[in-house]
């Protein structure tokens, strides 16, 4: 770690003040993923804000959703029992990700903006474009089998390794943001994260110095009906391969509308699954329709040279994951 | 094939060896330490052994028994005062902003029990409780623990009785090398809370029902003991210790069977 | 108070554990010394070329930093000196990306770290040899005889002949031993004396490594590492992290402690190589072998040659009349491979006993049926008779316990729900030997108290040797258990083997009896008295009134155990079940049946089988490290990517020891267990697996996408 001053935030406006007035100034929270880059050297700052005591850690229920407070830790979210009651595809993705001491100190801001694991972004003596811009994308022409099949461009074919955050974005949650004006505002959760396109060094939408305050997922009547499934080449703590969160209603065998369905480890952000979602619209909930759903999703894959079994492994997630709804978390 | 190392056999002991070795100081100079690891070591109906090994280790080493070392006054870059305790005893720390909790375990406080495994959160051998919670010390920067108090291994046996987990962990060889051990025991611990707290995991069938206190299967300790890596291999004798003691009942943990014609003893005295 | 109870055998508590739990046991780097500073070391980025400039000016102006050392400057050291891999810092070459090209040593380790990022490296790049697809159809043959070609009778006219016959390529990856303690040591001058606190799975060997780098007297030499936190073969070499430290601490006069990084564990002490294994077996048509032919690619480093020797099971695990074994290899800019546990035969397994599951399917016999077949009965390899081999028994009483005969001799035939579920047998072996080993015995009295203390340079990195030397010297001094103290890891004591090549049990444990029976024979000679019934040395010590004796014995290898053909042998069967959507692979069950000669204590046996299996598991399903074929570099580079089996991976796992009562392979009947634990394993469940499913993977680690 490169020498940084320490100071701690008294509350969040002054908080977003003097990280938005600083480029080289940044947020610490959980610290997990922070201090893990900084001592790889790929994450410099002078100094860092300590935001960890800042009042953002309430959970509430509010107009049949909930609220979540940006600072709570990913252990109290995932155990609320509004969350495990009303939301259990939160708790769940949550549970999948890290182990128990870090999801003990991440917070749920912190969690949303962790940082690709893609080892050329991690190496520092290897080229990343998201490190390093125009250095180019080791991993386009590298060892790229953990890396997006969906969405990548010739500038970074990286993925956004959060869990919570593919629950989060199959709820069709809302993320609130403060800046330095000291206003808040409102981010659809679709549009937090973004597609590397030009400028990969950009992993979401926010300012610098913006600061994540709340998470709010809407009234839903996907309890009955949704599952993650993260499939890893370690039984546990370890990143998906492939992951998938389904959130559904069903009356009499029957899909209530459209369902929601989000993919991890295939792309640069959570990957709503919108072809399968369309495709399953009111129709019966059938092995043979979650099969042609996940087909539809997966034929606008494009797979790199090390990575093309995600295809496959994504169509059986998405088709299991389905079943695993319908049949209420039972293998 | 250069099929094994080379062993080297040359070596004699020199007068000057000879002499050190002569110089070392007899059991009996062991001081508190040992008395407290004979009472802990009969509290456990253990024999003398670990305690000779104690004394040995200090002999050797010739060391002092040192709770904490001597601190070098260094010029700090951006130093911050912390204050936080460890193990029930108020500390007062001056800082560079970047030490960790654990190098400031180890290095500034000389509790060396937790380990650096990885230093970056991928192996669990420097887990610690922090207000009642495991995190990762490794993880964690010192000066965020104002105000907090950190249990460390070195803090989780009462006075002179150890942690049931502890014993569980002797009773059912929970370990080879030790290294993973400290963190593995400090996980385990804090594991106890949250099962009573009904906290649940990526495997608890169902995450919607929510008791206060949850009976663990072989399957929830292990996933939630996953972030403790152990390269010897000791999980399932974790497992077994964990049970024990979350269960209250006897765990089927360190069971073995010889079979095969049993042929008479060889006297290994002659 | 004198003892004659057994405790040779007994599953004793690990007599280290009240450290282990409480975190007394002092590691390498928990040495509390006053003074101390911190080292870092510098990396090299590019696989090949030289250094054409370092420039370390900011570097040594930032704060705390008190040396920079680069090949510029470091002291002449003897890179013959018995260090492995080089990079000593003698010029500006390198070999390999990550190789060690500096130090920076600071106040705190944070200034160290800070400051090494200052350090600008100019390099000229040479074309490196990383990619080994690239190079892997052109091998060159061994320059060690070793590793030369091993032929009897003529494997390529039995293939021909042969009705049935398996032909296939299967292949294990690099991987990485990544002991959960980071090499590290802390280094002290005093004088011309240096004292290194250095995890050492050889004590003298590290003292012997550090005196030959450095040009000092052994004596002067002073190693101490009584507790190892693992060490799996990376930690049986020296490498020159170890000796830098203790350049570093000589130029800046203080104590200096240097760990590597969990990354650089990956580029700095060795690895498994990748091999790649052409297997050839052809059979009658009742299921007798008529050939075996093992044939290994692999790599080693550009300068140093290491090849493990995985056709060493092919050679005597079955009967063959004809059997070719080969190696052949690619220097690389890879750093030098090392022994890892179960070196040679734990890959060389997978190998063979895959190609023997395929083939017993080819036939449709059993696959124990099979093996039982061909079990022979003298080395087929140098005809000599085996000291002992209970392979037959390992199968037989594992097939009974694992419920062999529920196994469905189709596969893809057992289901429940979402998962397919199969059966697996493999076996492995590895040579015993005991080595020599020196030891002090040394006895004390008060009243009717005796207590014994037991010295020698040994070592444990978890595997129990406090504990069976305890127990071995009770029981032969007539001394009760805790009244024994075993002083070890301290290379000023009697020299001894090391803790590698599962020789440390036989040959630390053989020292300490013989010197126990030497003290009490000498205090027999000693006495004018008669004895019709031979006295223990303690009651020796009470009779004759004295209140200090002592002995050192040399001890050696029986001489006639080379008439003899020495191994542990054991079999493994696994259950795997398969998750036919995601193939995720989950062995919920395994045992592990084991004829290794005397177990002294089987708690801490039962321990390091275990051990070995989930080794062996990782192998399977888990474990991988790839070589970025541009820049050289491991993109396996953390835990986060290099996947050893967490809690979860593993299930229950039965240990069943053979009672074996072999005289011929030492005094004790011990042969070691360290390394054959693993061996079999990853064969067991990658047949396992294809019983589950039909799938035969060739190609370690069997992982999700393997199985779609």
């Amino acid at each position: 770690m490169r020498p940084f001053k320490l100071v701690r935030a008294a509350d969040p406006a002054s908080a977003v003040r003097t990280v938005s007035a600083s480029p080289t100034t940044d947020f610490l929270a959980g610290g997990t993923n922070l201090l893990d880059l900084m001592k790889e050297d790929v994450l410099r700052p002078a100094q860092l804000v300590d935001i960890s005591r800042l009042k953002l850690s309430q959970i509430k229920a509010a107009n049949g959703g909930v609220v979540i407070g940006a600072m709570a830790s990913n252990t109290d979210t995932a155990n609320h029992p509004v969350i495990r009651q009303s939301f259990p595809l939160l708790s769940q993705a949550i549970l999948a990700g890290a182990s128990g001491q870090i999801r003990n100190m991440a917070t749920n801001g912190g969690n949303l903006l962790q940082r690709t694991r893609c080892p050329y972004f991690y190496d520092t003596s290897m080229p990343c474009n998201k490190r390093s811009p125009n250095s180019g994308c080791g991993a386009l022409e590298g060892i790229n089998r953990n890396h997006a099949i969906f969405g990548w461009s010739e500038k970074c074919v990286a993925v956004f390794p959060s869990d919570m955050a593919i629950a989060l974005s199959a709820l069709d949650a809302v993320v609130k943001v403060i800046g330095a004006d000291g206003k808040s505002r409102p981010i659809p959760f679709a549009d937090l994260h973004r597609l590397p396109g030009n400028e990969p060094e950009k992993d979401n939408s926010l300012k610098h110095g913006e600061l994540i305050t709340e998470i709010e997922i809407p009234k839903n009547n996907f309890a009955d009906r949704s599952y993650y499934l993260k499939i890893r080449d370690r039984a546990s703590y370890a990143f998906a391969l492939v992951s998938v969160a389904v959130a559904m209603e069903t009356k009499g065998g029957v899909i209530n509308g459209q369902p929601r369905i989000a993919m991890g480890g295939v792309a640069h952000k959570p990957w709503r699954a919108y072809e399968a979602e369309k495709f399953l619209a009111g129709k019966v909930a059938s092995d043979e329709h979650f099969k042609l759903a996940a087909e539809a999703e997966m034929k606008a894959a494009k797979p790199l040279e090390h990575n093309k079994f995600k295809v496959e492994l994504g169509k059986r997630a998405i088709v299991r994951a389905l079943q695993m709804a319908m049949s209420g978390g039972k293998a | 094939m250069a099929e094994e190392f080379d062993d080297p056999f040359e070596f004699e002991l020199s007068d000057d060896e000879k002499a050190l070795l002569e110089d070392l100081p007899g059991l009996s100079e062991i001081g508190e330490s040992r008395r407290k690891f004979i009472a802990q070591a009969s509290a456990m109906g253990l024999g003398a052994v670990a305690i000779n090994l104690v004394a040995q280790e200090q002999l050797f080493a010739g060391l002092k028994e040192i709770d904490e070392l001597e601190l070098v006054p260094i010029a700090e870059e951006n130093a911050v005062a912390v204050k936080f305790k460890v193990n029930g005893i108020e500390k007062s720390l001056t800082l560079d902003s970047r030490m960790t909790l654990l190098d400031a375990l180890r290095e500034k406080l000389g509790l060396t029990g937790s380990k650096k495994g990885c230093d970056h959160g991928q192996c669990g051998a420097c887990t610690v409780i922090v207000d009642g919670r495991r995190v990762l010390s490794c993880l964690t920067l010192s000066a965020q623990c104002e105000g907090k108090s950190v249990t460390t291994i070195e803090g989780i046996a009462t006075g002179e009785k150890l942690h049931p987990i502890q014993a569980a962990f002797l009773k059912h060889d929970g370990f080879q090398c030790g290294f993973c051990t400290p963190g593995q025991i400090c996980s385990a611990v804090a594991l106890m809370d949250e099962a009573k707290n009904g906290e649940a995991s990526y495997v608890t069938a169902d995450i919607r029902s929510r008791g206060r206190s949850m009976q663990l299967s072989d399957e929830e300790i292990r996933e939630r003991m996953s972030g403790n890596l152990c390269r010897c291999g000791a999980y399932p004798n974790i497992v077994a210790a964990v049970k024990e003691v979350h269960t209250g009942k006897p765990a089927n943990g360190v069971a073995w069977q010889f079979v095969g014609e049993k042929k008479e003893e060889i006297d290994a005295s002659f | 108070m004198t003892s004659t109870k057994k405790f040779i055998g007994e599953g004793f508590d690990r007599i280290d554990g009240l450290l282990k739990v409480t975190g007394a046991a002092r590691y390498s780097t928990d040495y509390p010394v006053k003074d101390l500073v911190h080292g870092v070391l510098l990396k090299s980025e590019i696989a090949s070329g030289k250094i054409v400039d370092i420039d370390t000016t900011a570097a040594e102006k930032s704060p705390g930093v008190l040396a920079v050392i680069t090949h510029k400057n470091c002291p002449k050291l003897n890179e013959r000196g018995g260090v492995r891999g080089g990079a000593m810092l003698q010029n500006p070459n390198i070999d390999h990306h990550g190789q060690t090209i500096g130090v920076v040593v600071a106040e705190t380790f944070e200034q160290a770290r800070a400051a090494s990022r200052l350090i600008k490296v100019s390099y000229e790049k040479a074309e490196a040899k990383t990619d080994f697809e690239k190079y892997a159809a052109n091998p060159i043959p061994s320059r060690n005889p070793g590793s030369a070609d091993s032929v009897r009778g003529d494997v390529n006219a039995a293939m021909a002949a042969a009705e049935f016959k398996v032909e296939a390529v299967y292949e294990t990856p690099i991987e990485h031993h990544q002991p959960m303690e980071p090499h590290a040591t802390i280094a002290v001058w005093e004088g011309e004396k240096l004292t290194l606190y250095n995890p050492s799975q050889i004590v003298n060997g590290a003292q012997s490594a550090a005196a030959g780098a450095l040009g000092l007297k052994p004596a002067d030499v002073r190693v101490i590492t009584p507790h190892i936190g693992g060490g799996f073969g990376s930690k049986g070499g020296i490498w020159s992290n170890m000796i830098l430290t203790a350049v570093a601490a000589k130029i800046v006069k203080r104590p200096v402690k240097l760990a590597l990084t969990r990354q650089q564990m990956f580029n700095t002490v060795g690895l498994r190589q990748l091999n790649r294994q052409t297997m050839r077996l052809a059979a009658t048509k009742d299921g007798k072998l008529t050939a075996v032919s093992h044939e290994t690619v692999t790599h080693t480093a550009i300068r140093d040659e290491f090849i493990e020797g995985c056709g060493d099971c092919s050679k005597i695990m079955y009967d063959s009349p004809n059997s070719f074994i080969s190696y052949r290899h690619v220097p690389m800019n890879v750093i030098l491979p090392t022994f890892t546990r179960g070196p040679g035969k734990a890959p060389g397994s997978f190998a063979l006993e895959s190609a023997i599951d395929e083939l017993a399917h080819q036939l449709k016999i059993d696959p124990v049926e099979f093996r039982l077949r061909n079990e022979p009965a003298k080395d087929p390899s140098n005809g000599k008779p085996w000291s002992s081999r209970k392979v037959a028994e390992c199968l037989r009483e594992g097939a009974r316990i694992f419920g062999w005969n529920r196994r469905k001799m189709e596969p893809g035939q057992n289901r429940q729900g979402n998962y397919l579920i199969g059966y697996g047998v493999g076996c492995g072996t590895y040579p015993a030997r005991q080595r020599d080993t020196s030891a002090n015995v040394k006895l004390t009295r008060s009243g009717n108290d005796v207590r014994a203390v037991i010295e020698l340079a040994a070592s444990d990195l978890g595997t129990g040797t406090h504990t069976i030397l305890a127990q071995t010297a009770g029981e032969v001094l007539g001394v009760p258990f805790p009244n024994v103290t075993v002083t070890i890891g301290d290379s000023s004591l009697p020299p001894a083997a090391g803790s590698v090549g599962s020789v440390g049990a036989a040959s630390f444990a053989n020292a300490v009896n013989d010197g126990c029976v030497k003290i009490t024979d000498e205090l027999i000679a000693k006495s004018a008295k008669q004895f019709f019934v031979r006295p223990t040395a303690a009651e020796m010590m009470i009779s004759e009134n004295l209140t200090e004796f002592e002995t050192r014995v040399d001890a050696k290898a029986p001489a006639n155990a080379n008439d003899y053909s020495v191994h542990s042998f054991n079999a493994n069967f696994a259950e795997v079940w398969v998750n036919e959507s995601t193939g995720m692979v989950k062995v919920p069950r395994f045992v592990a049946v084991t004829a290794a000669g005397r177990i002294l204590n089987p708690k801490t046996s039962r321990s390091q089988i275990i051990g070995g299996v989930i080794w062996g598991i990782g192998m399977a399903l888990t474990e991988e490290s790839i070589v970025e074929p541009r820049y050289g570099n491991f993109i396996t580079r953390t835990f986060a990517d290099y996947h050893i089996p967490a809690h979860l991976d593993i299930g229950d796992i039965e240990t069943i020891f053979i009672n074996e009562d072999d005289k011929i392979v030492n005094k004790m009947g011990v042969k070691g267990i360290g390394e054959v634990g693993i061996v079999g394993v990853a064969g067991a469940v990658a047949n396992a697996v294809f019983n589950a499913t039909g799938k035969r993977v060739r190609h370690l680690p069997i992982t999700p996408d393997k199985l779609l």
